[in-house]
């Protein structure tokens, strides 16, 4: 196993209480797998994602367990934490043109890393800077262009170049499809594909995206966030022809392609949340315990499980 | 680039000609006479009356207001800015001639302010709150407040009278220069401060330097490399409108160490009420403070790559 994520929890002090962005996560990922977070904005993904690399600010207050090829991220010094970043966990955010830094060219940007974690002189990081751009689908010749000279889809090649660049064992994805042109996210999509099925052996990648269409087309398998809690889990293709949590399937209902079917009701506030199972309040088939009662989750199945009592 | 040069040095000639014309304005209008002060400092006599008239008719100041300044205007067309009422000596000989030393005074304390402010704003900026922050925004508080003259004389007693280190007033060697280079220098220094720190902490919380810290590179790297090169860019604008307080603080630091830079000079020459000198040492300040602004816009294009001045409208 690659990745272990064991009851996790990241809670934000703010005046009115405290913030549940992530509420007791279990995940788990294996090597060459690709592994999707989904949920509506606010559910605690991309939190998530930044806890397991500690980019969290300072005022996030973190417990659980993040194991990385056996070994607890969050009990690390910072200095051994920083040395696995960019080396052996690469992230890539979304809106590239805010992620990547305007005074530097894109060849610096990747250079960079290269110089730091491989101790190339500045001549062989440019080198291979050049040959990440090429891999990615930009030409070499562009490698002094400043990021706002180039175009979204190009920066979001550049922004995978960069996580590509020490050839990490995971990339975490964050939204990388977001704000992009519908051929454009096709594109990326076939390149994340490329840069992690497509190389031997293959890497893993913890793709987070709201974007279902996005996940089906890449993941291995889907894990469903709704209010800092993972509801249901299991392959892919299974977890599509089979929900089984209610909010999964409102979810799935709520793609166009089925009908654009809206979920009544807001996602809860991750401050005040529910009582019992967080989501019962929205769905159709909640009974009195719900309210109540906290759902734990069930096996249902090999490698599929759902936090509901009538799944 | 071509463009914009255009465009400030058309601009230049216009800031040049209002300053000069509100200078004659006021100078025209404010109370005292040249003719006076200056026969009284040649004769060491007071002057008659019709000594003052002589005096005024030979340097043409009864004329109207107007056309003693069209009279300076032609004058300055044909590349000339007069003569001192007072030395005789042509405007732009003795600007020449003391312009130097202000120029080292002003370099020298433009430098100790980037070399102390700049730092010091970073590393306040790195750790927001904590106790170093605090007593930093208290020491630039008061470093903007103190006034130059009153700091400067503070200096003087205590390093030149109490302890003998320094030499109070003078100029020539660098023990001469360090004294009124830390009067000039705190005001800057201590806006400096502030204005790094503000900047580098809105850089600092910026997605760019998120995705830095997700490379793996050192703190020392994002902080240096990341944030600051972005947080400069405001500052050197800051800069650019610092060396107009640079000027007016070396007419004051310049008087109070006796420095020989034009700063005293122009003191002197407004209190003897001679014309051409303030006329020309503002319409050369003018173009020198235009000239380091358009040098901030050039310095622009190489610190923000997103700034290129072609094809912009």
């Amino acid at each position: 196993m690659l990745l272990k994520i064991t009851n996790l929890r990241v809670y934000f002090k703010s005046a009115d209480g405290f913030v549940k962005a992530a509420d007791g996560v279990d995940l788990e990922l294996y090597p060459g797998e690709i592994l999707g977070l989904v949920g509506e904005t606010g559910s605690g993904k991309t939190v998530l994602g930044l806890a397991i690399t500690r980019l969290l600010p300072k005022t996030a207050a973190v417990s659980g367990e993040v194991l990385y090829r056996g070994q607890n991220l969050l009990a690390l010094p910072e200095e051994e934490m920083r040395k696995v970043r960019g080396r052996q966990v690469s992230m890539i955010f979304q809106n590239p043109l805010s992620s990547l830094n305007p005074a530097l060219s894109i060849g610096e940007q990747i250079a960079e890393v290269l110089r730091e974690h491989q101790g190339l002189k500045r001549k062989a990081a440019w080198q291979r800077a050049g040959e990440l751009l090429e891999l990615t689908g930009i030409p070499a010749k562009w490698i002094r262009s400043y990021p706002h000279e180039l175009s979204g889809g190009m920066r979001q090649r550049a922004m995978i170049a960069i996580g590509l660049a020490c050839a990490p064992s995971l990339l975490i994805a964050d939204e990388p499809t977001r704000g992009l042109d519908v051929t454009i996210q096709v594109q990326i999509v076939e390149l994340l594909h490329a840069v992690t099925k497509g190389v031997s052996p293959p890497r893993s990648m913890l793709l987070i995206t709201h974007d279902l269409g996005v996940a089906a087309a890449l993941t291995d398998r889907l894990a469903v966030m709704y209010a800092g809690k993972i509801v249901e889990y299991g392959r892919t293709g299974e977890v599509f022809r089979n929900p089984r949590h209610p909010y999964t399937r409102a979810l799935l209902d709520s793609h166009p392609s089925n009908g654009l079917i809206a979920t009544k009701g807001f996602s809860p506030s991750l401050i005040n949340l529910p009582p019992g199972c967080s989501f019962h309040p929205r769905c159709k088939k909640a009974r009195k315990k719900c309210a109540h009662e906290p759902p734990l989750v069930q096996r249902i199945g090999m490698d599929h499980g759902v936090r509901c009592f009538y799944a | 680039m071509r463009r914009l040069l255009i465009q400030r040095l058309v601009s230049a000639v216009f800031v040049m000609l209002i300053a000069s014309f509100l200078s004659f304005l006021l100078l025209f209008y404010a109370p005292g006479n040249p003719a006076e002060t200056i026969i009284r400092q040649q004769s060491g006599l007071d002057p008659t009356y019709a000594e003052i008239e002589l005096f005024m008719k030979r340097h043409d100041l009864n004329r109207p207001f107007l056309v003693q300044c069209l009279q300076w205007l032609y004058l300055l067309t044909h590349g000339k800015l007069g003569v001192s009422l007072r030395t005789g000596e042509p405007v732009l000989e003795e600007f020449t001639a003391r312009f130097g030393a202000t120029f080292q005074l002003a370099v020298a304390a433009m430098a100790l302010s980037v070399i102390i402010g700049l730092p010091i704003g970073v590393f306040a900026a790195t750790k927001p709150n904590s106790l170093f922050d605090h007593i930093i925004r208290v020491v630039s508080l008061a470093g903007v407040s103190i006034p130059e003259f009153w700091l400067g004389l503070m200096l003087m007693l205590c390093f030149s009278l109490a302890l003998g280190w320094l030499p109070c007033f003078g100029h020539g060697t660098v023990r001469h220069l360090v004294l009124p280079m830390i009067t000039l220098a705190v005001g800057i220094t201590a806006s400096l401060m502030r204005f790094v720190r503000t900047s580098m902490l809105e850089v600092l919380n910026l997605d760019y330097i998120k995705t830095a810290k997700a490379k793996g590179l050192r703190e020392v790297v994002i902080v240096w490399k990341h944030a600051l090169k972005n947080a400069l860019i405001p500052v050197v604008t800051i800069l650019g409108t610092q060396v107009g307080h640079l000027l007016a603080g070396a007419v004051i630091v310049e008087t109070v160490f006796s420095w020989p830079g034009i700063g005293k000079f122009f003191v002197d020459s407004i209190y003897a009420r001679d014309y051409p000198v303030i006329q020309g040492f503002v319409l050369i300040i003018a173009a020198i403070y235009v000239l380091v602004n358009l040098l901030v816009d050039i310095l622009y294009v190489y610190l923000d790559p997103r700034v290129r001045y072609e094809g912009r409208s």
